[in-house]
C-alpha cells in the first residue's frame, strides 16, 4: 500500500506541485521563463515549457558515482545558492546518490533496489565517473559489486541516461594514457538506451540542471551533438562566443602571462588557448553565478569538455602545434637520410663507374669492320 | 571595430567586452515593433544568450532609456518589468529570491504576457473572494460578481 | 572515427610520419644528387664561379622582357601564389607558433587579415593558374598527370586553411584536421615530385651561372 501512495504523490504534476507550494500562475509562468533560459531555449517556447510542465511527472533519479572525483556533484551543489536551479532540482526524486545520501551501507543499496523496482523503465539515471572494465572490473567496487556491473544492472530499467562529466561521458582522466584501469566512458558500456554527454571538467551546473529540466519537462532528451551532447549547450564553440574573439581576428595576442598583450585582455592562442576546437556553454553562460570563466580570469581554455583533452599535447602549447616531438623526428629523419642516401649515392658512383669501365672505344675501321 | 581600439586605450575599462552586438538586436526590435504596429504580432528576444559583452548590454539599455511604466512582480523572487522610452518595448528582469538573474529579455508587446492577470489566479481569486462575500452577505449570488 | 579523433591522428601520428617521409626522402635526393658529382673541368678558368653563380640565382628570379610578353599570365600568376605561399606559411602566427615548436625559432607574424587577404589571392591565382594551364595548347600538351597532382596537392592547404579559419563547411575540429592532412600529403608528395624544385631550383641556377661565369660568359 505505501507504494501505491508513493505512486499517487508522483502523479501530481510539477505545476499542481508548484501550486501547492503557493506559487502563483504568474509564478510558474516565471519559473518556465527562467527554465526556458535555463535550457538555453528561445523565450518563445515558454508557453509550450508551461503546457510540458502542466503534465510532467516527477522522476525518480538514480546517480551513480564511478571512478570519479566528486567534482560534478560539488559542481552541482555547491555553485548556486537555492534558486529556480534548486527548485527544478526539488521536482525530481533523487533517489540514490551515495555522496549526498543520508542512508549507508545495506539501507542505501536497498534505496536504489526499491526506486528501480518502483519505476522499472522510466527512472532516469544520472552517472559520473568513468567505468573500469580491466581485470574484470576489479579496481572500482560500491557494495561488493564492481562498477561495470553496478552500470548495467541499473541502465537496464532506465528510461534514459545522463552521462555527467567528461569521466561519464568520454572516459576523461581514468581513460587517459596509459589508462592503467581500462576506463570507459558509459557510452562503450550501455549501447541501447539513450544517454546524453554533460561533459566538461566539471560541467557547468546551469548545463546539469538544464538537461534534467529538459527531461522532466518534455520526458525525453534533448537534441544532441554527434557526440551526444545536448546542442542548446554544447552548438557553438568557446572560440565563436569569446569576448576576445576580435583579438584573434586581429592578429593581436598575448605570448607569456604577463606580457602587455595579456595585460590588454588579447587573444590567448599561442598561450594553448584550445577554445577553437572546444565545444562548451563557458563563454556565455560563466561560472559562479554568471561571474566570469578561465579565459575571462586570463587562462587559455584547456577543453575539457572534449573527449580525451587530457591526451591532446600540453595545456600550454598552441593547437596548431603537433602533440607529438617533430624534432626529434626531424633530426632522425635527417640522419637516416643521410645514410640512405649516402647508400643511394655509393650504389649510383658504382654503376657510373661499371658504366666507365665497360665503355670501350670504337673507330670508324672497327666498325666498317664488323659491317 | 573603433569603438574595441577606443576601449584598448582606454585604462581601467575591461577590455574587449564589446563586441558590438548591441546594433544588429536594434534593427531585430525596430522590425519588431513594426510588425507589432501592423499585426499585432508579439516577439520575445532573449539577451542572456546574445554574446553580449557588459558594455554591449549597458549600451542597450541606455540607449532604450525608460519609459512611463515600471513595474515589479514579487513571485518566486522579484521581477522587473519596465518599458522603455520606446513604448511596446519593454525590458524584462527575472530575478530568483536571492537577487540573482535567471532570465532577463525584450518583450516587443502592448502589454507583456506575464503583467496581465492569469486565467488561474483570477479563478483563485474568484473562488477566495467569493468565499468572503458569501460570508460577509449569504443572500447575494457570489457568481454574479465574476464580469 | 569522431571528428576529435581524426584531429588527434592528423596532429599526433600522422604528422610525424609525414615529417619522416619528407625529410628522409628530401635528404636522400639531395645528397644523392650532389654526390652524382660532376666531372673535373680542366679548362683554364676565364673568370670566377661564386659571384656569377650567386648573382644568376637572383637574376633568374627576374623575367627577361621578351619572355614576359610571350607568357604574361604564367608570370604574374606564378609570382603572386609564390610570394602568396611564401607569406601564408611563415607570417601565419598559428605556423609560426609550428616553426617555433620544431625548429626553436620564431620571428614576428603579420596581421591576419593580411594574410588571410593574400591567403584569397594565392588560392585565385592558382585557379587562374589552372585555367591557363588547360587553355594554352602548348601548356596543356606539355602537362602530364603528375603537375595536376602537384597543383592540387599544393592548392588544398591553402583552402582548407582558409575554410578552417574562417570556420566554414564542417565543424571546426573537422576543418583543422583536414587542413593538417592536407599539408601532411603534400610532404608526403614533397620528395617524389617536381614541388623538389624547393630546393633543386637555386641551386640549378647557381650551378648554371658558375658554369657560364667559368667560361667568362654571362648568363
Amino acid at each position: 500500500m505505501g507504494s501505491a501512495v508513493e505512486q499517487n504523490v508522483r502523479a501530481i504534476t510539477v505545476a499542481d506541485r508548484l501550486r501547492a507550494q503557493g506559487i502563483s500562475r504568474r509564478g510558474f509562468l516565471k519559473f518556465c521563463a527562467s527554465t526556458a533560459s535555463l535550457m538555453a531555449l528561445s523565450p518563445a517556447m515558454v508557453p509550450a515549457i508551461a503546457r510540458a510542465l502542466e503534465n510532467a511527472r516527477r522522476p525518480s533519479v538514480i546517480w551513480l558515482s564511478f571512478q570519479e572525483c566528486t567534482g560534478c556533484t560539488e559542481s552541482l551543489t555547491r555553485s548556486h545558492s537555492p534558486s529556480v536551479e534548486s527548485l527544478i532540482l526539488e521536482q525530481v526524486s533523487l533517489d540514490y546518490h551515495h555522496t549526498l545520501q543520508a542512508a549507508s551501507g545495506e539501507a542505501a543499496e536497498l534505496a536504489r533496489e526499491t526506486a528501480m523496482q518502483e519505476n522499472q523503465g522510466k527512472y532516469l539515471l544520472v552517472v559520473d565517473g568513468s567505468i573500469p572494465v580491466k581485470d574484470g572490473g576489479v579496481y572500482s567496487t560500491i557494495a561488493g559489486i564492481t562498477n561495470v556491473d553496478m552500470l548495467n544492472e541499473v541502465a537496464a530499467g532506465a528510461a534514459a541516461i545522463i552521462a555527467v562529466g567528461s569521466c561519464a561521458a568520454f572516459g576523461g582522466i581514468g581513460h587517459a594514457r596509459p589508462n592503467p584501469t581500462g576506463a570507459m566512458p558509459v557510452s562503450e558500456i550501455v549501447t541501447d538506451k539513450p544517454i546524453v554527454n554533460v561533459s566538461g571538467c566539471p560541467p557547468i551546473p546551469t548545463v546539469i540542471t538544464g538537461v534534467l529540466a529538459h527531461f522532466l519537462t518534455f520526458n525525453k532528451l534533448p537534441d544532441l551533438d554527434d557526440l551526444g551532447r545536448p546542442l542548446a549547450f554544447f552548438g557553438q564553440s568557446i572560440h565563436d562566443r569569446c569576448y576576445r574573439r576580435p583579438f584573434y581576428d586581429k592578429g593581436l595576442f598575448a605570448e607569456s602571462f604577463d606580457d602587455e598583450g595579456a595585460r590588454k585582455g588579447w587573444c590567448l592562442y599561442r598561450l594553448g588557448c584550445k577554445g577553437p576546437a572546444t565545444y562548451n556553454a563557458c563563454a556565455t553562460t560563466k561560472w559562479n553565478q554568471g561571474t566570469s570563466f578561465p579565459i575571462e580570469a586570463g587562462h587559455p581554455c584547456l577543453g575539457c569538455s572534449e573527449p580525451d583533452f587530457w591526451d591532446m599535447g600540453s595545456f600550454y602549447r598552441a593547437l596548431s602545434i603537433p602533440t607529438e616531438d617533430t624534432t626529434r623526428t626531424l633530426v632522425y629523419g635527417v640522419g637516416t637520410g643521410a645514410v640512405l642516401g649516402a647508400a643511394a649515392a655509393a650504389v649510383a658512383r658504382s654503376r657510373k663507374s661499371k658504366a666507365k669501365a665497360a665503355h670501350y672505344k670504337v673507330s670508324v675501321n672497327d666498325l666498317e669492320e664488323s659491317t | 571595430m573603433t569603438r574595441d581600439t577606443e576601449q584598448v586605450r582606454q585604462p581601467g575599462i575591461c577590455v574587449g567586452r564589446d563586441r558590438g552586438n548591441d546594433r544588429p538586436v536594434l534593427t531585430e526590435l525596430y522590425h519588431a515593433l513594426e510588425t507589432l504596429k501592423r499585426c499585432g504580432k508579439e516577439t520575445i528576444v532573449d539577451i542572456k544568450s546574445l554574446p553580449f559583452g557588459s558594455i554591449d548590454e549597458q549600451r542597450l539599455a541606455e540607449f532604450l532609456g525608460k519609459g512611463e511604466v515600471e513595474a515589479v512582480l514579487h513571485a518566486l523572487g522579484e521581477s522587473r518589468i519596465t518599458e522603455t522610452a520606446f513604448p511596446g518595448i519593454w525590458w524584462i528582469e527575472h530575478r530568483d529570491e536571492h537577487g540573482e538573474i535567471t532570465a532577463k529579455s525584450i518583450e516587443v508587446a502592448n502589454i507583456p504576457g506575464i503583467l496581465k492577470s492569469q486565467h488561474d489566479d483570477v479563478a483563485d481569486a474568484c473562488r477566495r473572494l467569493g468565499s468572503l462575500v458569501q460570508l460577509a452577505d449569504p443572500d447575494e449570488e457570489p457568481g454574479s460578481i465574476e464580469t | 572515427m569522431t571528428s576529435v579523433e581524426f584531429l588527434a591522428w592528423v596532429r599526433g601520428p600522422m604528422f610525424q610520419i609525414a615529417v619522416a617521409i619528407f625529410v628522409v626522402g628530401v635528404v636522400i635526393r639531395l645528397i644523392e644528387i650532389f654526390a652524382l658529382g660532376r666531372k673535373a673541368d680542366l679548362s683554364e678558368p676565364r673568370g670566377g664561379e661564386t659571384m656569377p653563380g650567386i648573382v644568376t640565382v637572383f637574376r633568374r628570379s627576374i623575367p627577361d622582357p621578351g619572355t614576359f610578353k610571350r607568357s604574361p599570365f604564367t608570370i604574374v600568376l606564378g609570382y603572386l601564389f609564390h610570394i602568396g605561399l611564401f607569406i601564408t606559411i611563415l607570417f601565419f602566427v598559428p605556423h609560426i607558433e609550428l616553426f617555433h615548436d620544431v625548429l626553436g625559432v620564431q620571428w614576428p607574424g603579420l596581421p591576419t587579415p593580411l594574410v588571410d587577404a593574400v591567403a584569397i589571392i594565392s588560392i585565385f591565382a592558382m585557379l587562374a593558374i589552372l585555367v591557363n594551364r588547360l587553355r594554352n595548347p602548348v601548356l596543356r600538351f606539355l602537362s602530364n598527370g603528375e603537375d595536376y597532382v602537384v597543383w592540387a596537392a599544393t592548392l588544398l592547404p591553402l583552402v582548407t586553411g582558409y575554410f578552417a579559419f574562417h570556420r566554414m563547411l564542417f565543424p571546426y575540429q573537422t576543418m583543422l584536421g583536414l587542413h593538417i592532412l592536407s599539408v601532411e600529403i603534400l610532404l608526403i608528395l614533397f620528395p617524389f615530385t617536381k614541388l623538389m624544385h624547393f630546393f633543386t631550383s637555386f641551386v640549378a641556377r647557381w650551378y648554371n651561372g658558375a658554369a657560364f661565369g667559368r667560361r667568362g660568359v654571362q648568363s
